[in-house]
């Protein structure tokens, strides 16, 4: 009886402290947001007036309404891609074994392991050959063939998991290998794909190492390349940085407390399953 | 025709299905690959229309050079640590999370808030708490009354301060696969154990780990792949410095096309960690085809 | 292979409708009787979709792509839109690049697809020249100041921007600190030395250095390096590191003295690990003597806290009167192969007039280049004209190195300063570089 009291109080406890920890960093990012520039108080204390002109200053000296619809350009025209893409490759993987189809597999696998800085240097010079510098095109393909091996490999292991009679049934009723795929096993996926949308729409949200390449043009910049602007040599105003990386972190932040269930769950589904 | 509808369905003819993946990765991975390897024998320097070819001076450099022996170094700390770190992490929140007390769900979103910012950021915030100067933990040693220190400025706690907030960060992903697997696990079987008498541990070695194997593939490969390419997080905490002490192979080849324009030689580095990539996972393919064959 | 590209684009294109309409044609037509053939029309029709373009403007827009930010950048917008407004006919496009300007233009030079204008940042002679149009023939050439004239003109006699500005700089000094502790403003080393003891006795940081910013040690090398090596009276190194037949080992001597200062505990704790914000606000809370930083860093300063007082100073030498480092700043060339050179002269001789001279001067507190502009320099004003007399020389890494070296210099500084140089490993690594740059430039 005592040790479940204990107990009942210890967890939450332990809670608190880990919800603080892992909460600390963006609490110091909020506190200096909040801050005049020419406060130099301690990172830990929240002033005792409110500046939100540092929120002004991010938006308006950074064009960053342009950065937002860029990223989401970019975001959502990949995670298309990445899906329909990754969808469709996986589907013969998974299903039919033979020793090509074993071999692209590895290759799938490989190519999801490279670093993509490993090949930057001729990357570039391919695309620049192909004109795609400063293009959405171009960085949605790169970004959708660095995105599209994760894909592939989560849905071919999740196809796997469905029952390969469902299929058989299918082309018994005279369904061929693309309706059934397109009619009986893609409404199945829904669940792995909200874990590949997820997976691959924050990653290319998030990205720097392609858009630094590919999108040197500031009207095609991303919100990264905004807020590492706002933090580069030029740039002394750190407030009104650290107002911006508040900024940046906002839509996600928003998508993920309105849409914790897919977050969470998408993410397990498509791993354990 | 006939001959054709029965090809159809068979199933041979859906690699078509595969070919516009395999048609972007020779486009952006194998074509620029291929182009590498020749950038890589010469002394490009990443602009000009002139440039010779130096055989294989670039990779022979490339094993004396005390930078890229560093980068190799942090980069599998980064890759096998935050790889360590965050599956032990994780499986321990995940065992705390996966009992039943008020406020566990803030607990979880807390947790896994820090996986949705970009490590540019992350590393900006970093900076702000580990600058020397008015960074948040030199406030915390001196209300303690310690002397500051700083921190970043020995490049081997460098690396292992990019180790702890990468995986600060991403635990949380970890935390979440790890929370799903273990509700894959019935109730029964800890049950059983209970009768007969099991402890924790044992309970722990011989039940949760086993059928948490999944789990632990998946979360290992994600963490894998983040580990080995950690590139923003340590441009914006250290630009790989003091020096060159906390570079990884990304960071390394980043400064040495864009700052040094050195781009044969950055290139052939990064055929160099291609190749080594290439071995790790073989291992790590290994390790999944063992997983299926137990399946 | 831009051809390669757009195939393989409209061929992923193509196979995804394809497949998609196969699917759906499927559904309507469940016996499911029609063959791929009937793929390829709508393959075509993603193909046409793609090659259609939007109608074309007939206003001429000019490409100027800037490196410049903060204060300056807004000056040329400013200017820009005026211009853009007074001429209906011409759109000039300000694009401003940041960080990673001279890879983003290296590339630009190598495919030889330049904007219609660019800022050179200091390498107008150097490393553009053979891409810019010489400009010798534009109405404000003759107006340019002496200060500027050389470091713009090449060995034929072609100028190929429009100067703005004259960035002349030396280092920066702490007004308060060095009258509160009686030290006059040093102008040799060993003056230096001294005035750095009192200053770390009574208890304030001697000089900052920035060191997370490689560009900030770089500076300093940058104006350490001239002290030693070209402007110091009793050694002359100036033909040697032109001509190629520089002995490295002399650098040894620059490299000590950075070390010298280092263990002597001159530098701020966090040398290695401090943001230019550091460095500003070191200053800005009185704490900091000394930095080999440019004018520019002083309005950093005043941002936050608007009493300090930092002011210019000389750069000390052993032998010899301390100097000053002068180079172009704020210029403008035209791409050689624009298609719109007409509007581009337009827009650069509106540039020249002196009110929009004077605007991109004041952006950064420096003397104009152009003789009939009047700079409005503040409390500088008093710093340049009591200098207007003294020893200039260019940037060291431009007169002297080949194109390149200042990223050597970024790497070499934090190197000796990280320890993970020596003395001689980082006068061999100038060397090397030294040696591989000049032969590729040639």
């Amino acid at each position: 009886m005592m040790k479940t009291k204990t107990r009942g109080l210890l967890l939450p406890f332990a809670g608190l402290l880990i919800i603080v920890f892992h909460l600390a960093p963006l609490y110091i990012t909020l506190s200096i947001a909040l801050k005049k520039m020419t406060d130099l108080s301690s990172r830990w204390t929240i002033p005792n007036y409110l500046y939100w002109q540092n929120f002004v200053d991010a938006i308006n000296s950074s064009h960053m309404l342009r950065a937002f619809t860029n990223s989401f350009v970019i975001t959502v025209g990949t995670s298309f891609l990445i899906i329909m893409i990754g969808a469709m490759a996986a589907y013969p993987l998974a299903r039919v074994r033979t020793k090509t189809n074993k071999w692209i597999l590895n290759l799938v696998l490989t190519v999801m392991m490279i670093p993509t800085l490993s090949i930057i240097v001729p990357l570039y010079k391919v695309m620049n050959d192909m004109h795609a510098i400063n293009t959405f095109w171009g960085v949605i393909l790169v970004l959708t063939t660095h995105g599209l091996p994760l894909a592939i490999f989560t849905y071919a292991n999740f196809i796997r998991t469905i029952p390969r009679d469902l299929d058989e049934a299918a082309t018994v009723d005279g369904c061929n290998g693309y309706s059934v795929f397109f009619r009986i096993l893609l409404p199945q996926l829904k669940p792995v794909t909200a874990t590949v949308l997820i997976l691959a729409g924050l990653k290319v949200w998030n990205d720097f190492e392609f858009a630094l390449y590919f999108l040197q043009k500031p009207q095609k910049q991303t919100i990264t390349l905004t807020i590492a602007n706002f933090f580069s040599e030029f740039s002394s105003n750190i407030n009104a940085a650290a107002a911006a990386a508040l900024l940046a972190v906002l839509p996600v932040t928003i998508m993920f407390i309105f849409l914790q269930k897919y977050f969470i769950s998408g993410l397990s589904d498509g791993a354990v399953k | 025709m006939k001959v054709f509808r029965r090809k159809w369905t068979s199933g041979s003819h859906l690699y078509v299905m595969y070919l516009p993946a395999l048609i972007l990765f020779a486009v952006f991975v194998f074509y620029p690959l291929f182009e590498g390897v020749q950038i890589s024998l010469t002394n490009w320097n990443g602009y000009s229309q002139h440039y010779q070819y130096v055989g294989f001076d670039n990779f022979k450099m490339l094993f004396t050079d005390h930078k890229v022996i560093t980068a190799f170094q942090n980069t599998l700390v980064y890759g096998v640590g935050s790889t360590v770190i965050q599956n032990i992490w994780g499986l321990a929140y995940a065992l705390l999370l996966n009992q039943v007390f008020f406020g566990r769900k803030w607990v979880r979103s807390a947790v896994y808030l820090p996986v949705l910012i970009s490590g540019l950021v992350m590393g900006f915030i970093w900076y702000f708490i580990m600058q020397y100067d008015g960074g948040a933990l030199n406030d915390i040693m001196l209300l303690f009354g310690m002397e500051r220190v700083d921190w970043l400025a020995d490049g081997s706690r460098g690396v292992k301060i990019i180790l702890f907030a990468t995986s600060m960060q991403f635990v949380g992903q970890a935390m979440i696969i790890y929370l799903a697997g273990l509700q894959t696990i019935p109730k029964t079987y800890y049950e059983a154990a209970e009768i007969d008498g099991t402890g924790a541990w044992r309970k722990f070695f011989n039940i949760t780990l086993p059928l948490l194997m999944p789990a632990i593939i998946i979360s290992v490969i994600y963490k894998l792949i983040g580990g080995l390419q950690l590139f923003d997080l340590i441009v914006a905490l250290t630009g790989g410095g003091p020096g060159s002490s906390t570079h990884s192979f990304s960071t390394l080849i980043n400064s040495l096309y864009f700052q040094s324009q050195n781009a044969g030689y950055a290139t052939a580095l990064g055929i160099v960690l291609f190749l080594f990539i290439l071995c790790v996972t073989v291992v790590t393919h290994k390790l999944i085809s063992r997983n299926e064959v137990e399946h | 292979m831009n051809k390669a590209g757009r195939a393989s684009l409209v061929m992923i294109m193509a196979l995804l409708i394809g497949i998609l309409a196969a699917c759906s044609q499927t559904k309507e037509n469940a016996a499911g009787s029609q063959t791929p053939d009937s793929n390829t029309p709508s393959a075509q029709a993603s193909e046409s979709a793609e090659t259609q373009s939007p109608t074309k403007k007939e206003k001429v827009t000019l490409e100027f792509f800037s490196n410049t930010s903060g204060g300056t950048l807004e000056a040329y917008q400013r200017i820009v839109d005026k211009f853009n407004q007074e001429n209906p006919d011409i759109f000039v496009e300000l694009t401003p690049q940041s960080k990673d300007y001279e890879a983003l233009m290296n590339a630009k030079m190598a495919t030889n697809d330049l904007p219609d204008l660019w800022n050179t940042h200091g390498w107008s002679v150097h490393k553009y020249s053979e891409y810019l149009r010489p400009l010798n023939d534009q109405p404000w050439a003759s107006k340019l100041v002496n200060e500027i004239k050389p470091i713009v003109t090449d060995s034929a006699g072609n100028v190929y921007v429009l100067p703005f500005d004259v960035d002349i700089s030396g280092m920066l000094y702490n007004v308060k600190i060095l009258q509160e502790l009686n030290i006059t403003v040093p102008e040799t080393w060993e003056q230096f030395l001294a005035a750095c003891e009192v200053i770390k006795n009574a208890g304030y940081t001697p000089i900052a250095i920035g060191g997370k910013d490689t560009g900030d040690v770089a500076g300093f090398l940058g104006r350490v390096a001239p002290s030693f090596l070209t402007q110091d009276a009793s050694v002359e190194y100036k033909d040697e590191l032109k001509d190629g037949s520089f002995d490295w080992s002399h650098f040894d001597e620059v490299s000590k003295f950075i070390l010298q200062l280092r263990d002597k505990g001159y530098y701020n704790v966090d040398y290695l690990t401090a943001d230019k914000q550091a460095v500003y606000k070191g200053f800005a809370e009185n704490k900091v003597a000394f930095a080999f930083q440019a004018n520019n860093s002083i309005f950093q300063v005043l941002q936050l806290n608007p009493d300090a007082q930092i002011s210019m100073m000389r750069i000390p030498v052993n032998n010899g009167s301390p100097f000053l480092i002068s180079g172009e700043r704020d210029a403008i060339g035209i791409w050689k192969d624009t298609e719109h050179e007409e509007e581009a002269l337009k827009f650069l001789t509106y540039m020249s007039q002196p009110e929009n001279v004077s605007q991109i001067a004041e952006a950064y507190s420096i003397p104009a280049a152009l003789t009939d502009v009047q700079v409005n320099l503040g409390d500088l004003e008093e710093v340049f004209s009591k200098f207007s007399d003294v020893p200039v020389t260019n940037n060291f890494d431009r007169e002297y190195l080949p194109n390149g070296m200042w990223n050597t210099l970024k790497v070499v500084g934090p190197g000796l300063l990280s320890g993970e140089l020596n003395v001689e490993n980082a006068s061999r690594a100038m060397k090397t570089d030294y040696d591989r740059l000049r032969a590729s430039a040639q």
